[in-house]
């Protein structure tokens, strides 16, 4: 019969002790790892969010650039999703798409803004005309009025002498 | 053309200073619009999209496998672009809820979330249909252990209620603040703190497909 000596059977169990040190570090690394990758793509989404409601906030808008963000959300509801499958990989894909595509709003964030400012720019400029132009029209309506009104005034006055002279006759 | 007179041409120059002032006021008043108070709304609706049915048969006692369709409306009246988020939990009845006084939110970790940028007066619609695919009993306790939502199916030991009563979903509206740069649950509104939550209670008292 072949028996264990003590230091090997303890030498066994240090082994076995390693390689489950080992495992449990390698899942705790992996998992950490998907965790963090969430939480940058999500940091990464509010970051967008952020500079495109500076555009709103000066008065500008992007719709275009809040669709791509709302999909890019729905990727990562959908990476949730996957997750709770536990179909890792396909949340991993689809938060490096989602991810993808954060970036290429932010990217086009400095150009809609400037789009956004020109915009802004040309309304209340539009607006600012329509002081002058609305002052100098109903001015210049008045003044016909007026002066109309004199005129019809200065008729009668003048068909009221010519009664009175042709009396006079 | 008739040669205005004094008296008319000082009508002339009020009428164009009037029309100035007046013009000027509304464009001001176009170009800074009054802030009005922003609020969030949310609402649950049931399959018919009412505020009625919320379960098979209007019965509240959900059996395993039975597919519950619920939409949840959010609403943002902020006055500005949002980042809402809603959170979805599954609680029972003694599990510490929102509190709308102080606008804490409920310690229990949510199931999932739904997220989403909405524009100034923008509705959003969420379809919620959710099964409940398993529930162990013990003694005289039911845990739901499996539940399916918008055809994904959670697994865990969620929650547990006596006999399989007062379960609730709760659905907290959450927003990126953008000063604190933190997900918040509360707002303050005229020194008042708001917060968005709403709630469905059901029961699950047998544990085997009907």
């Amino acid at each position: 019969m072949n028996y264990a000596t003590p230091s090997s059977t303890r030498r066994l169990h240090l082994r076995v002790a390693l390689l489950v040190i080992v495992i449990v570090l390698v899942v705790s690394i992996s998992a950490t790892q998907v965790n963090s990758q969430s939480g940058d793509t999500v940091a990464l989404s509010y970051q967008a969010y952020g500079e495109i409601a500076a555009i709103y906030r000066s008065g500008g808008r992007a719709p275009d650039l809040v669709a791509k963000l709302n999909t890019a959300l729905e990727m990562l509801h959908s990476a949730q999703l996957k997750s709770a499958e536990g179909d890792d990989q396909g949340a991993t894909a689809l938060e490096n798409q989602a991810r993808t595509l954060l970036n290429q709003v932010i990217a086009e964030v400095p150009l809609a803004q400037q789009q956004a400012k020109q915009e802004v720019v040309s309304q209340t400029l539009s607006l600012l005309l329509i002081i002058p132009v609305t002052a100098i029209v109903s001015t210049l309506a008045f003044y016909v009025a007026l002066s109309t009104f004199r005129w019809y005034e200065k008729m009668k006055l003048f068909e009221l002498r010519i009664v009175e002279k042709d009396a006079e006759d | 053309m008739l040669k205005i007179s004094t008296r008319d041409l000082r009508y002339v120059a009020i009428v164009a200073i009037f029309t100035t002032i007046l013009t000027s006021s509304i464009v001001y008043v176009i170009l800074n619009p009054q802030p009005t108070e922003g609020f969030f709304a949310m609402d649950i609706l049931g399959q018919n999209g009412l505020a009625e049915h919320y379960f098979p048969a209007d019965d509240p006692n959900v059996t395993i496998g039975a597919s519950i369709n619920w939409s949840i409306g959010v609403y943002n009246h902020m006055g500005s672009l949002e980042y809402v988020v809603v959170s979805v939990k599954l609680l029972n009845s003694s599990s510490p809820g929102p509190d709308g006084t102080t606008g804490t939110p409920s310690p229990i970790p949510q199931l999932l979330d739904f997220r989403k940028v909405l524009a100034d007066n923008e509705t959003w619609n969420i379809p919620f249909t959710w099964i409940i695919e398993n529930a162990t009993q013990k003694g005289n306790s039911i845990s739901i252990t499996g539940i399916s939502i918008n055809q994904t199916e959670f697994k865990g030991n969620f929650v547990t209620a006596v006999s399989g009563y007062n379960y609730r979903f709760l659905f907290e509206l959450w927003f990126y603040d953008q000063d604190t740069q933190n997900l918040t649950f509360s707002w303050n509104s005229m020194g008042i703190q708001r917060s968005v939550w709403n709630q469905l209670w059901f029961n699950v008292t047998s544990t085997s497909t009907k």
